[in-house]
């Protein structure tokens, strides 16, 4: 399960942080997303030069915690989107998918032209896209 | 703000084939712009006309720099970039590449469109070209209409600085137009 998602500007300004939990934690994962922006930068700063996702947008695990492995995901902009899960045996590829639905969200939302580029994403039309996609999300490996 | 919606529309069409919006409606807004800003709103203050023009362009190359980048590997330098924009996106914003590109290796580049559409079907006004049949004045009507062109320029010169900055580069943008149709654009980043 997807228990949070984040958008974060090229200067570390979130842009959108959303959780899906119950639970009164949201703190604890805008930590979470928090710390991974540093590592984000480690990824990009010190790329290894045999890797042949060199430049990818998708930068795959970025680390894991206890209970949350996060994914992240640069795009040409300098936009990171960042995903914290619960599930510990995830798809590589189902994760690619989720990003790229994300990714293709997000670009709808910052081309309305009342949106003020660096600002925080309000539009609810973006929030119930984000939450249809989180909530698909793996789905399609269960079929 | 209708100006940029429609262009919006514009780039959706073009992703999914399905929905388009015609080009002449895109031109003739543009030459609408032009002539609001120019002859309307800042009729005596040409410089600022021009600044407002460029900073719509700026909006629309940020916002279309995003959408045509999704599906691609970040840039690793300038030059990649600057290629993205001669190719994929002149190809998606004008339906041709750029013909010529050109570099110092320090920061300067043209970009030379032999037919840039957006000046494809612009002439001199004969009228002033007739007026000019006196020594003097004729320089200054060829002036003058050199002059409206390069208005029609800064629309573009700013989607070009929006779409580079968006990538992380920032930059100066001008244009130069040598022979209608054809125009070329500078682009000198920032150090």
């Amino acid at each position: 399960m997807i228990v949070c998602v984040a958008v974060v500007g090229h200067q570390n300004n979130p842009l959108y942080i959303q959780s899906f939990t119950e639970a009164d934690d949201a703190l604890k994962l805008h930590h979470i997303v928090h710390c991974s922006l540093d590592v984000v930068d480690e990824r990009v700063n010190n790329p290894k030069k045999s890797s042949p996702t060199l430049n990818e947008t998708f930068l795959g695990l970025l680390y894991p915690t206890e209970n949350y492995k996060v994914y992240g995901y640069l795009t040409n902009t300098k936009v990171k989107l960042i995903l914290v899960t619960t599930d510990l045996d995830v798809r590589d590829a189902d994760v690619r998918n989720f990003f790229r639905k994300f990714h293709a969200a997000y670009v709808d939302a910052v081309s309305n032209p009342f949106h003020v580029p660096g600002k925080k994403i309000t539009s609810r039309t973006f929030a119930e896209r984000v939450s249809t996609i989180v909530k698909s999300f793996g789905l399609s490996s269960a079929s | 703000m209708y100006h940029v919606n429609l262009i919006e529309q514009f780039d959706r069409g073009v992703e999914e084939m399905g929905r388009e919006v015609s080009e002449s409606c895109v031109e003739s807004l543009v030459t609408e712009i032009v002539s609001s800003y120019c002859n309307g709103f800042y009729a005596d203050k040409p410089e600022l006309a021009a600044r407002r023009i460029e900073a719509i362009g700026f909006q629309v190359g940020h916002q279309l720099s995003e959408r045509y980048t999704m599906d691609r590997p970040r840039f690793t330098d300038h030059l990649e970039a600057i290629k993205f924009i001669c190719k994929d996106f002149w190809s998606e914003v004008f339906k041709k590449q750029i013909d010529n590109l050109k570099t110092n290796h320090r920061g300067t580049f043209v970009l030379q469109d032999n037919r840039f559409r957006w000046l494809s079907r612009m002439s001199v006004d004969p009228s002033i070209e007739t007026l000019g049949s006196i020594q003097d004045p004729s320089a200054m009507a060829e002036n003058k209409a050199a002059q409206a062109i390069g208005m029609h320029l800064y629309f573009p010169c700013g989607i070009i600085r929006g779409a580079l900055s968006n990538l992380g580069i920032p930059c100066a943008v001008s244009a130069d137009i040598s022979n209608l149709p054809a125009c070329s654009f500078v682009i000198r980043i920032k150090a």
